[in-house]
């Protein structure tokens, strides 16, 4: 069964007459790492929030894990985005106001299912939370910084540990290492594959930087599944 | 719960903004109150000061002034009456008792107060409450004194001290009748009126000590021999003003009309409870005022919470994005943005109260001491409770107007980062 299922779906920005999105088709298999490319201005965002429920097409349907999400209520699609997805974004990952732990702990206090996951890792959320910090190489050191005198990479690799926590089915990651260096990019995303491959996770990550894709398992142009691409 | 401590960890973040905030809202709460409560108490003060007197009856000048010099010892009388027409006015059938009162001297600052020993027997304060001797009893003879219970505790009196009483009511005098020393013979128990402020002595020995007085110039030394002084020619010429009680209620009216038409000389006769009504009508423009005034502090105070808000609302936009990511819904927003009003006004006026209390306890020896109004320190009234209520409420009502705004904004951003 595919984890994520478009078909013919179309959207359009409110006020606006030409669709940004119009899909025919595009699925993604359990346990894949997709590397999702586009340049920027191809609706990549906006992909992404059809697939994370919080934009809703026009016309087609969205299934992800077999629910189709699009005819969910608000609140059931919220619910069910807590439940199951991780979301890494470009950067400005963290609320700035919270510690490194409580800033990873942060879905659970959404979704009760990642929280008794979580302590099913490990006896607290807190320390489920140094655990996945420790995997992404931040030693306990860091952990009790505040946030905001933390690296760009490092504050990213938090955001990954938070995206991660509770094991949910697929993490979707927009353009997460694009304010990285090279090195670092590389083993960011080499992490980020480690920790999706423990829990069989599948890793959507967006970027339009053609480099990274060798590392991934399938790579999809969106400008190819994406018909209003061809006709700007 | 999460959503509150959200809430709470956000405003630390940013609390040098959020405590001017609550500042502002607790000054604003803090003078609500505490412009309510010295309104409401000033007025049981006043009112409790005199009760069971039915008429006072003094020279004719304005009830209010007649009121305010003859009970709450502020301002002086402008006129006296004749001890003849104080006998030939209360020898009326339809009065019960009347106590004549003498002003115009003072001991360090506290009236002196010529009376006579009826004065102990018929004025209340209060509901009805009559005085009452903490220690001694009344005077019996010529130079003895009964000391309120303030004079007492504050100059450190005891029975069978000697005073000495200056003439004219300042606190300092130059002239003080000091060849003839009283001595205290009784205290009376605290009640909360002028009447703590108050040194009592008899109508006699205030002619005692003015014997050989000319057109208000002291007697020339060693003319006036204090051994010689005969108790029976001390007879009082004039007196400030009187209390009168009567036989039924009916018949305040009768004297009354008979007081104000005196042919013999202009008095005037007064009912304690519509003169005092009338002293609060006049001070109720200023109290409304002050009322009013406190009512739109409170509004800018909540007003400069709104604005904090708001203008936080544009930077946070990245905030709500990642909280809708984790999984939060649009309504959660909404109560994150609630919350945080709600909780700049609960602390505004729990900060509000404090600073009320301490302030109440600052200024209750001043207004106690200046102005004779007891604010007692007493927990929060119904009403005050019930205005408080309002200023959450209506600080929760502000909020809504920003949290639409995010809940808005988290609508149509969605997950995309604006910043």
């Amino acid at each position: 069964m595919p984890i994520i299922e478009l078909n013919n779906v179309k959207y359009r920005w409110p006020g606006s007459s030409n669709p940004v999105i119009d899909i025919e088709h595009f699925s993604i298999e359990q346990g894949d790492k997709i590397f999702l490319k586009g340049p920027s201005g191809t609706g990549k965002s906006t992909l992404l929030g059809l697939v994370a429920g919080v934009n809703l097409p026009d016309s087609g349907e969205v299934k992800v894990l077999g629910h189709q999400i699009n005819s969910l209520k608000g609140r059931h699609r919220d619910h069910f985005r807590a439940d199951h997805m991780g979301y890494i974004f470009q950067m400005f990952n963290l609320l700035p106001y919270l510690s490194v732990t409580e800033n990873v702990c942060l879905p659970c206090h959404f979704s009760k299912r990642r929280r008794s996951k979580a302590l099913a890792q490990s006896a607290t959320l807190k320390a489920e939370a140094q655990r996945l910090l420790n995997d992404l190489q931040l030693g306990d050191e860091l952990i009790h910084r505040p946030v905001s005198e933390l690296s760009i990479g490092q504050q990213q690799r938090v955001a990954a540990a938070r995206a991660l926590i509770g094991q949910p089915e697929l993490i979707i990651a927009d353009e997460p290492s694009s304010a990285l260096d090279t090195d670092a990019r590389e083993s960011f995303i080499n992490l980020l594959f480690q920790e999706c491959k423990r829990d069989n996770s599948t890793l959507l990550f967006v970027s339009h930087d053609d480099t990274l894709s060798p590392l991934f398992d399938k790579q999809v142009e969106l400008s190819k599944i994406n018909q209003t691409c061809g006709a700007l | 719960m999460a959503i509150i401590k959200l809430a709470l960890k956000s405003l630390y973040n940013r609390r040098a903004t959020a405590l001017l905030t609550v500042f502002a809202i607790a000054v604003s709460v803090s003078l609500l109150l505490g412009v309510e409560r010295v309104r409401t108490q000033a007025k049981e003060s006043f009112a409790n000061t005199i009760s069971g007197t039915d008429l006072i009856i003094g020279a004719r000048t304005g009830p209010v002034q007649l009121l305010l010099y003859s009970v709450f010892r502020i301002g002086n009388a402008t006129n006296n009456i004749s001890w003849q027409s104080y006998e030939d006015i209360t020898k009326q059938k339809s009065v019960k008792w009347s106590v004549p009162l003498s002003l115009g001297d003072s001991h360090r600052g506290y009236r002196v107060l010529g009376t006579n020993n009826d004065y102990f027997k018929y004025y209340q304060f209060g509901q009805s409450q009559p005085l009452q001797f903490h220690q001694g009893q009344p005077f019996n003879s010529l130079f003895e004194t009964v000391i309120g219970a303030e004079v007492a505790q504050k100059l450190n009196y005891t029975i069978g001290d000697k005073i000495i009483i200056a003439h004219g009511a300042g606190s300092t005098s130059f002239t003080k009748h000091d060849q003839m020393p009283f001595t205290i013979t009784g205290i009376l128990a605290p009640t909360s009126t002028p009447v703590d402020k108050t040194v009592h002595v008899s109508l006699s020995a205030i002619e005692a000590i003015h014997l050989g007085w000319n057109n208000g110039a002291p007697p020339v030394t060693g003319s006036v021999n204090v051994s010689t002084i005969d108790i029976n020619t001390l007879k009082p010429q004039v007196i400030t003003a009187a209390l009168v009680g009567m036989t039924s209620k009916i018949r305040v009216f009768q004297l009354q009309r008979m007081v104000n038409q005196y042919k013999q000389e202009p008095l005037q006769a007064i009912i304690p409870g519509v003169a005092l009504y009338e002293l609060w009508s006049m001070m109720g423009i200023a109290e409304q005022a002050l009322v009013v005034i406190s009512g739109f502090v409170v509004a800018s105070g909540l007003l400069g919470m709104l604005t904090m808000i708001l203008a936080s609302l544009n930077e946070r936009r990245r905030e709500m994005a990642i909280l809708r990511a984790v999984g939060a819904r649009p309504l959660q927003i909404f109560m994150l943005m609630i919350s945080e009003a709600g909780i700049l006004a609960l602390a505004g006026a729990l900060l509000g109260i404090a600073t009320l209390f301490s302030m109440l306890a600052i200024a209750q020896p001043i207004l106690q001491e200046q102005f004779g109004i007891l604010i007692t320190i007493s927990l929060l009234t119904v009403y005050e409770w019930q205005l408080l209520g309002l200023v959450l409420i209506s600080g929760l009502t502000i909020g809504v107007v920003p949290s639409i705004r995010a809940y808005r904004m988290s609508l149509a951003d969605g997950m995309t980062i604006r910043v």
